[in-house]
């Protein structure tokens, strides 16, 4: 007897399994990526923002970040943000924002599918990814800290696409049931001496 | 003929079909597989429909699999691929022009291992696939996923060239020479010689001298008095006044009288 299993099944992220005893500590470059990965999702759906605050709502993450203004206070935990917040991100917040990142890609997976792919017309692609970095582009000057460096980076259309390409590629590996403990551990990069 | 308790669980993507089979336990509805027998992978061209791997094997294969291509997404989630698995290792992957080459080595001996250009579609859904497999309350496979860790930071630092790595110390280095080479063509100002010449000898405070003269008057005009002083010392304790300690005099060395010379004979 063969069963096809459901691939793209909803997940509860409420279940994520982290572990009880999980290190979920964020550094500075930690939260900075997470709010990049926000802001991809963003430049990728145009509807992201209600989409994220829905996501939040329907998968029990009310307690951690209960209305849009908590969740506007959590994302301005990154360092780069132009109102930005003091203090890291606790356990229950990172847990949120991580699982919410990966139920966002698994959410877009069609959209992410399409855009890494190297089969479609080259053209199409090389304009796809253009319009995504121009999004990403304005929101991140809209949101940032124009004096930052990283920031003024941003005005190179060169390292804005680079951005939204690495940006994109760890969205896409994110999706699925395991794709919570990665980005953890990529959001932990440089925190081990 | 097919064993009735054996079941399959068949994961499928546009690019990538998993299944996998063993022995099943529980209601034929929702089978859940308790024994798992074996697998099969097959990675496909979504546009031509051609078959580009078929994969199959037990549980070790599926293992070396799950070891080599979880910890590879892993790293590319950080931006940073790098190859996982040797030559000598039943399934490797490497980063391969602007794509991933997995390479399987076949059971048979002597054989040429199989190579595979994916690109990140492709590798995303075969992640996939095996992520819902591991993840599946109805498969317990209890296959164990590679611990996932933050890079080091001598990890990361290895994101850049090294000559980017190199430039500020080498700059550094280079400009304390400079700074160094311009210092010992200054030249040093004289007074700085000067002092360096004459060394410089400790003052010593000169003793003080006390002198007692007495004089007499007499007819003939004054003399001078030859006085021997009497010195004493005292052991008694030092006076107090007002609670304080005083400290005890000092005592000058009585002055030595110089010998007058004999008087010469008359």
């Amino acid at each position: 007897m063969i069963v096809s299993a459901p691939a793209t099944e909803p997940q509860n992220l409420a279940l994520q399994p982290f572990g009880s005893d999980a290190d979920l500590r964020i550094g500075r470059y930690g939260q900075q990526q997470l709010d990049l990965l926000l802001l991809t999702i963003e430049a990728i759906d145009l509807n992201g923002n209600e989409a994220m605050l829905y996501a939040l709502r329907k998968q029990c993450y009310n307690q951690a970040i209960p209305n849009r203004v908590e969740f506007w206070k959590r994302r301005n935990t990154n360092p780069l943000r132009q109102t930005n917040r003091r203090g890291g991100l606790n356990r229950d917040d990172a847990m949120a924002l991580i699982c919410l990142v990966c139920h966002m890609a698994e959410r877009l997976f069609p959209v992410l599918r399409q855009l890494v792919s190297s089969q479609g017309d080259l053209a199409v692609s090389d304009r796809r990814w253009q319009q995504i970095s121009e999004r990403l582009q304005a929101l991140v000057q809209q949101r940032m800290n124009p004096k930052r460096a990283s920031v003024q980076q941003f005005a190179d259309t060169g390292h804005a696409l680079a951005v939204t390409r690495r940006m994109v590629q760890a969205l896409i590996f994110c999706a699925g049931p395991g794709g919570p403990q990665r980005l953890l551990a990529s959001l932990q990069d440089g925190m081990r001496p | 003929m097919r064993d009735p308790s054996t079941r399959s669980l068949v994961y499928t993507l546009p690019c990538c079909q998993l299944q996998v089979t063993g022995a099943a336990s529980g209601q034929q509805e929702e089978p859940t597989i308790t024994a798992f027998s074996s697998f099969k992978l097959l990675v496909v061209d979504p546009k031509f429909g051609v078959r580009r791997l078929f994969l199959n094997g037990d549980r070790k294969r599926l293992e070396a699999l799950v070891s080599t291509v979880l910890p590879y997404s892993r790293y590319l989630v950080s931006g940073q691929p790098r190859r996982f698995g040797d030559d000598k290792a039943p399934i490797a992957i490497l980063p391969w022009d602007k794509g991933h080459r997995l390479r399987i080595q076949s059971d048979a001996a002597g054989a040429q291992p199989v190579e595979l250009q994916l690109d990140d579609t492709e590798l995303a859904d075969v992640v996939y696939c095996l992520d819902r497999c591991l993840h599946d309350p109805r498969v317990s496979l209890e296959i164990a996923v590679p611990p996932m860790r933050g890079l080091r930071k001598r990890e990361l630092l290895n994101r850049q060239p090294w000559w980017q790595r190199v430039a500020a110390p080498l700059g550094g280095l280079s400009t304390v020479a400079v700074l160094l080479g311009l210092a010992t063509v200054v030249p040093i100002p004289e007074r700085f010689l000067q002092d360096e010449e004459q060394p410089v000898t400790e003052e010593v405070e000169p003793a003080a001298v006390v002198e007692s003269r007495e004089f007499e008057i007499t007819p003939d005009g004054a003399q001078e008095l030859e006085i021997t002083p009497e010195f004493e010392v005292t052991a008694e304790p030092a006076e107090q006044e007002n609670g304080v300690v005083q400290p005890p005099p000092v005592l000058l060395e009585p002055p030595v009288a110089e010998e007058q010379p004999a008087a010469a004979p008359p």
